[in-house]
């Protein structure tokens, strides 16, 4: 590259092309970030471990396809539950001595992804993984001069359907009553009988298991490898604290940053346009750092 | 006497409910107030106004003909107003002697407290402080370690090793036994005189030992202001406490 | 527990500190003169550097910055850039030659101040030094704290990586930069396989370690303290938090700084790996490990920690890096304090045999 096309001028079609990759790539961190903004948004916990249980989730489909043979549809399910079952040993045997200590679960749960990593490494070594997907999803859809790949849209829906699920889980279940109530008053929630310790560890098993059913999602997508998850904790962290931890702020701050990267690299390039949204992020963090919809809670 | 402290129609409201509603108050130089009222008074509020801890909706603190609303915390601090708060705060992880000569501030420049290595003046201070608040046993004690009185204690002597011309003392005497109230009144008459002095105190035989007058806070609004019998005796006092047996019970 | 045992005794902990690096001054003499295992000790000086800039800004300063690798990074461009310049000609070759093959036809004007070794060095050390001061102050006067700092330094430090990426031309992307020559200063040229760097790595951290000591035992020491334990307090004693939360930080940033600038003398190459997310949390382990709240358990954390590391050597690195996440977590869950912590406790018992000394307030013997 030379500094002279650092610039590309607008042109209609190309730019919306852009702006429907934006989308795609918005779902895409929507979905990273989804079990990240349970487990941020009502426990408050910074979980570091969350692309390694994207990882995880990778790793399980290519398990059950590689040696089970089994389809890649059928290893999603599989993957959020067994995600989410390690996602439950963690928080009962570390996460849930550190409530105290925000900053130390940061620390300790960075400690946990170095060894999913490199346990990773050692048994199935470094080498990258390849999933296949049914021929339907291979397919690439053609809208005028837009080209699709359809498995794109399967995770676009995908994405939408989970936040929807976890919607219902969250405002409308009896479970998330519980988890409400907990984030909002623990000690008043267990005089209620609702059994917090239970309740988090059920929300940070769900929250793991959203992270393995999304990694079973970008195994379709992309290569398997042991440190992939590296390459989306930083962009679903900025997600879930830019969206205040809650649902629809994630998803607004999803598609918002998708948009902005997706219009920035197409003007400039991939690692400038992410340059750009990064320092945009810290800046406004500094302004809202209660996130883009919770009302402002500055100076009382 | 002169007025060294001046509320002029302090307010602080939030969405649809005010919780300081118009508040004037004056505090004459040398004199110890005492700020009563049930819960959701305002007294913490109004304290929070004064030190900057909060922003007000409308009205103006004056200090010493000076106007601090609108200033920072540590600049208001620095006005030569101190602060205990309700939950005793000191640095945990810091010995008692190092907690009350962070509160030594001689200067507030970080540069300046690179070269101050704590050899110089200040000692007397701190030792007339520590002798104030009883504390010249545990000076190289971890603060964290401290019981709850001696907590307390250590917060007053940081406050007060800032000479600071007007103090504000939010409860306490809060979760201390007899004895250590006893003691903590013993250290408010001592400093009578030559501090000034607003109290907010839920313990009404130590308002008795200490007060000079009372000022009774209700709704955020001023119910009643005077000495202690005065105010027990006043009829909009016995009137909002209709039933009860005025004043103790309420606090 | 009094705090006053032999762990906390001011002379007992100078009196290690200078028999430390007075043992370890003395290692190119016991351990003959290996350039390649002194090319290697002189690594582990840099990483002690940045333990240490981690221990004063979050174990001191109560600020968890993930973003130390800015200053590292930034610096280490800076003498880069310095030290490529020391190498091309005014007259016959004024372009360093990736600038070239990034069909670059003259020296962009932000390479221009390096043709000055002296200029160099000041914008190499200067530049991090005052980001970290306008960061500071963007996060501290908004008063935010513990994890939003963490979050938002590392957000920032992927916005600097991608950036030394992009800026190909300038930065020489992927590639990193790599001055053919060693540096050279005041007529002196730091051969980096030789007993001199050794000496140079141990010197700056040796130097950093003693004033950042000092400086701790400053009043300013105790304040950020006390800003650490609780920020209110501070702030109603008439202490501006933010301007100190700032200096600390800016103060972090310089000594990671210089440790980039000794890192480039040492390894002569610089690339956007300097920038790494990983490696910048990586430091912040080898000082919890070590032990946060003491300079001397940060510092030999990250020398033990390396040093084990590569004693493993690669073939075993999963295995090692399996055994390092275990020990974190362990040190995070059990030993907030890091091993320095453990020590403190063990040392608790010994009873203090050196003399009591002045207690500052009192002015009696005690």
């Amino acid at each position: 590259m030379s500094v002279h096309d650092f610039w590309t001028p607008f042109a209609l079609e190309p730019f919306i092309n852009a702006l429907i990759i934006g989308l795609s790539l918005a779902s895409i961190w929507l979905v990273a970030a989804l079990g990240l903004t349970i487990i941020y948004g009502t426990m408050g916990v910074i979980n570091m471990a969350h692309g390694e249980f994207i990882m995880l989730g990778a790793y399980i489909t290519w398990i059950l396809q590689y040696f089970l043979g089994f389809p890649w549809l059928l290893c999603l399910p599989i993957s959020f539950v067994v995600v989410g079952f390690i996602g439950w040993l963690v928080e009962r045997g570390l996460i849930r001595h550190l409530y105290e200590r925000p900053l130390d679960t940061l620390l300790a749960t960075w400690g946990v992804s170095l060894v999913f990593i490199q346990s990773i490494r050692l048994i199935f070594g470094g080498e990258p993984q390849y999933i296949d997907t049914p021929e339907w999803l291979k397919s690439v859809i053609e809208i005028g001069f837009v080209y699709i790949p359809s498995i794109r849209i399967f995770i676009f829906g995908l994405a939408l359907g989970l936040v929807g699920l976890t919607w219902l889980l969250l405002y409308k279940s009896n479970f998330g009553v519980q988890v409400r109530a907990v984030m909002q008053n623990r000690e008043m929630a267990a005089s209620f009988g609702i059994n917090s310790s239970k309740v988090y560890g059920l929300t940070f098993a769900y929250g793991a298991g959203l992270a393995g059913i999304s990694g079973a999602m970008f195994s379709g997508l992309k290569t398997i490898f042991p440190d992939m998850g590296l390459g989306y904790v930083v962009e679903a962290f900025l997600v879930v604290v830019t969206g205040g931890g809650e649902l629809f702020g994630s998803l607004a701050t999803a598609g918002i940053m998708g948009e902005m990267f997706s219009i920035f690299s197409y003007f400039t390039n991939d690692t400038f346009a992410r340059f750009v949204l990064f320092v945009l992020i810290v800046i406004f963090l500094r302004f809202r750092p209660q996130g883009i919809f919770t009302p402002s809670m500055a100076r009382r | 006497m002169s007025a060294i402290l001046e509320l002029h129609g302090v307010t602080k409201a939030y969405d649809a409910y005010t919780v300081v509603d118009n508040f004037n108050l004056t505090v004459n130089e040398g004199e110890l107030r005492c700020l009563l009222g049930p819960n959701g008074a305002g007294k913490t509020t109004t304290m929070d106004l004064i030190t900057g801890r909060q922003k007000m909706t409308s009205g103006k603190v004056v200090f010493q003909g000076r106007k601090i609303s609108g200033m920072s915390e540590h600049r208001i601090c620095q006005q030569g107003i101190g602060r205990k708060f309700q939950i005793p705060a000191v640095f945990k992880d810091l010995t008692v002697q190092e907690n009350l000569r962070v509160a030594l501030t001689r200067t507030t420049n970080p540069f300046m407290n690179m070269i101050e290595f704590g050899r110089g003046s200040g000692r007397e201070r701190l030792q007339q402080v520590v002798e104030l608040v009883g504390l010249q046993e545990r000076l190289d004690e971890l603060s964290g370690n401290l019981s709850h009185g001696e907590t307390q204690w250590l917060e007053i002597g940081m406050v007060l090793t800032q000479n600071p011309k007007l103090l504000l003392m939010d409860e306490p005497t809060a979760g201390m036994t007899e004895q250590e109230t006893q003691k903590t009144s013993d250290i408010f008459n001592r400093l009578k005189g030559e501090h000034t002095l607003i109290v907010v105190e839920h313990d009404m035989a130590f308002v008795r030992e200490i007060a000079d007058i009372i000022t009774l806070m209700h709704l955020g609004k001023t119910l009643a202001e005077g000495p202690m019998d005065q105010v027990e005796n006043d009829p909009k006092v016995r009137e909002v406490y209709l039933g009860s047996e005025g004043i103790t019970d309420a606090a | 527990m009094e705090k006053r045992n032999l762990y906390h005794d001011k002379r007992a902990q100078w009196a290690v500190y200078l028999v430390a690096f007075g043992v370890l001054a003395l290692i190119p003499v016991w351990m003959g003169d290996d350039p390649f295992t002194l090319n290697q000790y002189a690594r582990y000086g840099v990483f002690g550097i940045l333990a240490l800039s981690v221990s004063l800004v979050w174990g001191f300063g109560g600020i968890l910055s993930l973003g130390q690798g800015i200053a590292f990074g930034m610096a280490a461009y800076g003498m880069a850039a310095t030290m490529q310049m020391q190498y091309q000609d005014p007259v016959n070759d004024p372009i360093p030659s990736f600038m070239l093959t990034n069909e670059l036809t003259a020296l962009p004007t932000v390479w221009e101040p390096f043709w000055h070794t002296s200029v160099g060095l000041i914008l190499a050390m200067g530049i991090p030094v005052v980001f970290f001061v306008l960061f500071g102050l963007l996060m501290f006067q908004a008063r935010l704290a513990g994890a939003f700092v963490a979050i938002m330094t590392l957000a920032m430090l992927g916005a600097w990586y991608n950036m030394a990426y992009d800026m190909q031309p300038f930065t020489a992307g992927f590639n990193g930069i790599s001055p053919p020559n060693a540096f050279q200063a005041f007529g002196v040229e730091v051969d980096p396989y030789s007993s001199m760097i050794y000496w140079v790595s141990l010197g700056v951290l040796a130097a950093l370690t003693l004033l950042t000591k000092l400086l701790l035992q400053s009043k300013f020491g105790t304040i950020i303290q006390a800003i650490r334990d609780d920020s209110e307090r501070a702030r109603f004693l008439g202490y501006n938090v933010a301007f100190y939360q700032v200096v600390v930080f800016a103060l972090g940033g310089l000594i990671a700084a210089l440790g980039g600038m000794v890192w480039v003398i040492i390894v002569q190459y610089v690339s956007p790996t300097a920038l790494e997310i990983f490696f910048s949390i990586t430091i912040v382990i080898w000082a919890a490990v070590g032990g946060r709240m003491s300079l001397f358990g940060a510092i030999f954390g990250a020398i033990f920690i390396n040093a084990a590391q590569s004693y493993v050597g690669d073939e075993f690195q999963a295995t090692w890096f399996i055994i390092l996440g275990t020990v974190f977590i362990v040190v995070v869950r059990f030993l907030p304090k890091g091993f320095a912590g453990l020590f403190e406790y063990a040392i608790s018992f010994v009873p203090n045999p050196l003399p009591p000394s002045r207690s500052l307030i009192s002015g009696q013997q005690k």
